[in-house]
Formats: structure tokens, C-alpha cells, sequence
């Protein structure tokens, strides 16, 4: 009698890694691409035994978009609304690192009261970004509450921004030279008062969350990451913060303006999923003192470098990086002289992060997993690209 | 600034260059026989893995890794060019895992055949999707000599180091906005 194979049956390409199943005591479960944890359209192939995952595999490209084609049949300028669409959740980032590498190619000096803007927006941008990702984690935890009050406060920094750049989620705000418009006269004020807001919200997410025993018992020891596979796997941002590595590229390669600030890069050395869960929220309050050193200092002066309509760079290759909330991102930009950029990649944090699933995953309970995946904070369209 | 353990690398060429205009420290040119000591080399350092990135180039497909510390102004491109008709190119996959999904990501696009790769299946694509899409046509492709920064030339030797302030067409200052074209 022929051994009954269900993947075979459905005719599922993706499944070739993995054996025929399932067998006595191995079950092959999908999880997503409908998953609600698995945030959007991500789909894991998990090999069970019993609760145990024996393997995972990560399969991507549901929300594909080949932005890296589309660079290559844009101009330059054309081409920077598709960097608010990597990540929606932290587009400034993505923004700055598109347009940064493209001044750094073209030499365009950048004005320094843009520069202020830049970073005050990223960081609000970077704050309601993690806002986001707790309330959503703590949702896939089973906890439901919080993300009500992370909305709500990441609702008085969507106002803000929607001000300033007309936009409220997919920002295309940064162009080449500078910003795209000004920020309103209330900028500095609706800032400062965002910042003290958040900072007396801080001390109710840690009583009623941060230290509540079924989120620690979710949380700690799971998914436990060490710095040198971390290295490996290329993972950046809170999750290389959480096994322990102080590395930021705000501080270890300082782009635009941030070397004049003075903030902490919160570091963990657990390596755990409640380590990345600290690091994060710390970064909560890093993020609203660069915002206040970023207002108070607020030059006075143009917005940006005019450039020519036809812009083209000359010849040769630029690469930037930027502290994205989820790590770091990095463009690069190859220009063969036209309007038309040659070659542009993106490298996506989360695409490395999300690398390391597999390996964390291995031997764990599947509900652990669930606290794993979030604890990485994915955004799959940045992944997927 | 090169930094001193390029020296083990066995590298063809290795050029600084300027971070301020292309944010990489430098560039070292290796073939697909020398890159897997190479990037050996990185690990030993402590580099972590940024990116696998290919260019479909006239002179083949290039495949550059990015490589940096976890502090400073470090990072690194190793570059190797891959001939069109068999782009196969050694995994490193073996010594940093995390490059399994981005050299995935270089077949997807590109077609690159990275050998004793563990699992080379198309990652971003769909599994039943034919074909390569970021492979050029012919007639577009542009060589090192049209990509590539005048420094980086002249340092590789395909390009004769220019005597400045000469009028050529090259290096006469850009268009004023505004300006005809």
C-alpha cells in the first residue's frame, strides 16, 4: 500500500526540504501564512513530534514586490516613495538609508536644520514603531489589553508625523538633500509634550506588564541566543542588543548629526526573549531623549540642497547604514552616470533576524516558538522586500 | 584605511576607500578560489555578515559580501566576478550560516550557482517560478569601467591615473541646476 503523503497530494512545491509525512510519531504543521502571530503573510513549516518542533523552516515571498527591479526602471527621486513600503512600520529609517547613500554618491552636502528633522522624526517614528511591535507581541502572548494603550500612544506621534509629512504609516518625506517640507511652528512643543507623556506612561507598562509572572514565564530563558551565533547569522539591532553586544550604528558609524547627541544603548546580556523584550522598551526612553536633545537644538535655516530635476550622480558605488527599530538597514546604490540608478540592493534587518529562526526554534515547544517569532519583531514586507 | 588582517587574504586587489563618499573602509578584489579562506580571515576577526549582494556586470555577475564590526567605521567589501554562462561561485554558508538566505536570495535574482549550498531553492520567489529576474539583456550591461569610482580604477589598473584639472569630459564640474542639457 502506498504511504499516504497529504504535501504530495496538494501538490506543495515548498515541502520538497522536508520527508514525507506524516508518520507515527511526526506530524508536518503549517503555521501561517494566516497565522496571527506569524504578523501577515508569513508561513512556517514545522516538523513536530508531539509539541516539540523538530525543524522549522521560514517560507517567504508572499508579499514580494522585487523592489530592487523597480529601483532600476525609476529615477532617482521617483524611487523613494517604494522606501516608505519596505517597512511600514519604521519608513523613515529606510528613507534616510536610500537617500542617504545616494548624497553619499553624489557628494550633496545636507542642510543642518534638515539633518535636526531627520533624526527627530526617525526617533518618533522609531518609538511608535515599538510601540506596535509590544502591544502586538504581548497580543500574540495572549495578552490583549496593552495593545490599546500602545495604540493610543502611538497615536499622538501618528498626528504629529501626519503634520509633518502629510502622511500617517508609508512616509516619503526624506528627499535627496534634505526633507521634503518643513515642520509646522508647534513642532517643538507637540515633541516635548509627546515626550513627557511617554515617559509617565513607562512606569505603568513595567508594573502592569513588564514584571507580570506569565509574561516572565513566556519570556525568560526562551529562545536563548548567544552573541557569537548572533554574529553569524548577521542579526543586528535589539536582538544583538539583547545577547549582550552593545553595537548601534548610531553610535559605531554615526550618520547625519546623531555623534552630537548623548544617549545610552541599552544592552542585555540574558539573550533571552525577555532580554530583546527590554531592550526595546528601554529604547523607548533612549529614543525620547534624542528627541529632546533633536528639538531643543533645532537650527533655523533651509530645509534642503536644491538639486537639478534630472539629477544623476556621477559613476561609482555608495553604501549607508541606519538604525532601523528592528536593526540595522543598509542600502547601496551603484550608479552608472544616468538617471536611473544601475543597481540598488536593500539589506533588511529583519530578513537576517528571521534567519535565525530556525535555529532558536529547534527542540522548543511550539508555544514557545509563538514567543520567539515575536520576540524578533518581524515585518514581513521588509523581509520579502 | 585597509585593515591589517586583508594582508592573510590572498586577495587579487585591495584598495582603501573613502568612507565619506561610499561608506566602505575597502574594497578587496578575491576569485571563487580564494574566498572562502577570505572570508575565514573575517570570521577569525569577529566581522559580522551584513549582506550578499550580486550586480549583473558586462564582465560577469559580481558578488560582493559586506562585512563589518560591531564597532566603527569597518565595513568591508569582498568582491569576486562570476562568468555569465557558469556563475558558480563556493557557499559560505559554512562558516556564516546567516549567509544561507542571502545567497539564496542571489540565485533567486540572479541565477548564481553557490556550490555545496545546503538548500539552493528559490526563497523569495515562488518554488514553481522560471527564470532569474534581475539578469540583464545584453545591450544593458555596463562594465567595471562605467560603475566603478575613478580612485578604485586606477587603483585596480583599468583605468590610467589622471592628471588633474585637465578639461575632459570626465571631470568638468556638474551642470549648474537649471542648465541644458
Amino acid at each position: 500500500m502506498p504511504t499516504l503523503d497529504p504535501i504530495a497530494m496538494l501538490g506543495d512545491r515548498s515541502s520538497v526540504r522536508f520527508e514525507p509525512g506524516p508518520t507515527e510519531d511526526k506530524m508536518i504543521l503549517n503555521m501561517g501564512p494566516q497565522h496571527p502571530s506569524t504578523h501577515g503573510v508569513l508561513r512556517i513549516m514545522l516538523e513536530l513530534d508531539g509539541e516539540y518542533i523538530l525543524r522549522a523552516e521560514p517560507i517567504l515571498g508572499y508579499v514580494h514586490r522585487m523592489h530592487e527591479w523597480i529601483a532600476e526602471q525609476k529615477t532617482y527621486m521617483q524611487f523613494i516613495p517604494n522606501m516608505g513600503r519596505v517597512d511600514y512600520l519604521h519608513a523613515m529609517a529606510w528613507n534616510w538609508a536610500y537617500v542617504g547613500a545616494v548624497e553619499r554618491l553624489a557628494g550633496i552636502e545636507v542642510p543642518e536644520r534638515a539633518e535636526y528633522i531627520r533624526v527627530a522624526v526617525t526617533e518618533l517614528n522609531r518609538i511608535s514603531s515599538h510601540l506596535v511591535w509590544w502591544g502586538a507581541y504581548l497580543l500574540d502572548l495572549g495578552a490583549f489589553t496593552p495593545i490599546l494603550y500602545a495604540f493610543d500612544d502611538r497615536e499622538q506621534i501618528l498626528d504629529i508625523l501626519q503634520d509633518v509629512t502629510g502622511s500617517r504609516l508609508t512616509y516619503s518625506y526624506f528627499t535627496i538633500g534634505g526633507v521634503y517640507n518643513d515642520v509646522p511652528a508647534d513642532f517643538r512643543e507637540r515633541c516635548i509634550k509627546f515626550v513627557s507623556r511617554m515617559r509617565s506612561q513607562l512606569p505603568m507598562y513595567r508594573d502592569l506588564v513588564t514584571s507580570n509572572a506569565i509574561l516572565r514565564g513566556r519570556c525568560e530563558g526562551i529562545g536563548e541566543l548567544t552573541a557569537e551565533v548572533a554574529r553569524r547569522y548577521g542579526a543586528t539591532g535589539p536582538v544583538l542588543r539583547g545577547s549582550g553586544i552593545a553595537s548601534d550604528t548610531r553610535t559605531s558609524e554615526p550618520y547625519g548629526v546623531y555623534d552630537r547627541f548623548h544617549f545610552r544603548i541599552p544592552t542585555y546580556t540574558e539573550g533571552d526573549a525577555m532580554a530583546r523584550y527590554r531592550v526595546r522598551l528601554d529604547e523607548l526612553e533612549t529614543s525620547c531623549e534624542i528627541i529632546e536633545q533633536a528639538v531643543a537644538n533645532l537650527p533655523e535655516g533651509p530645509i534642503a540642497t536644491k538639486i537639478s530635476r534630472n539629477f544623476k550622480p556621477p559613476k561609482g558605488e555608495a553604501s549607508m547604514a541606519v538604525e532601523g527599530a528592528r536593526g540595522k538597514v543598509l542600502v547601496h546604490v551603484r550608479s552608472d552616470g544616468g538617471p536611473k540608478p544601475y543597481r540598488v540592493k536593500l539589506r533588511a534587518p529583519g530578513f537576517s533576524n528571521l534567519s535565525l529562526f530556525p535555529e532558536l526554534a529547534q527542540g522548543t515547544l511550539i508555544a514557545d516558538a509563538v514567543s520567539i517569532l515575536g520576540s524578533l519583531d518581524l515585518v514581513i514586507p521588509e523581509i520579502d522586500r | 584605511m585597509i585593515p591589517p588582517c586583508v594582508a592573510a587574504m590572498n586577495a587579487t586587489h585591495a584598495v582603501a576607500m573613502d568612507y565619506a563618499a561610499t561608506g566602505v573602509v575597502a574594497s578587496v578584489s578575491l576569485t571563487a578560489e580564494t574566498i572562502l579562506d577570505a572570508v575565514a580571515v573575517l570570521d577569525r576577526e569577529g566581522y559580522l555578515l551584513e549582506d550578499v549582494m550580486a550586480s549583473d556586470l558586462k564582465e560577469g555577475f559580481e558578488i560582493a559580501y559586506h562585512f563589518s564590526l560591531f564597532e566603527g567605521k569597518s565595513r568591508l567589501v569582498l568582491r569576486l566576478i562570476a562568468p555569465h554562462d557558469a556563475p558558480k561561485v563556493p557557499t559560505i554558508s559554512g562558516i556564516y550560516p546567516g549567509a544561507d538566505w542571502h545567497e539564496r536570495e542571489c540565485f533567486d535574482f540572479y541565477g548564481i550557482d553557490f556550490t555545496a549550498h545546503p538548500n539552493l531553492h528559490y526563497l523569495l520567489l515562488s518554488e514553481d517560478f522560471e527564470g532569474h529576474p534581475l539578469i540583464k539583456a545584453e545591450t544593458a550591461r555596463k562594465g567595471l569601467v562605467d560603475l566603478m569610482p575613478q580612485s578604485w580604477l586606477e587603483a585596480v589598473g583599468l583605468a590610467k591615473p589622471q592628471a588633474p584639472k585637465t578639461a575632459t569630459p570626465e571631470n568638468l564640474p556638474p551642470a549648474r541646476p537649471g542648465a541644458k542639457e
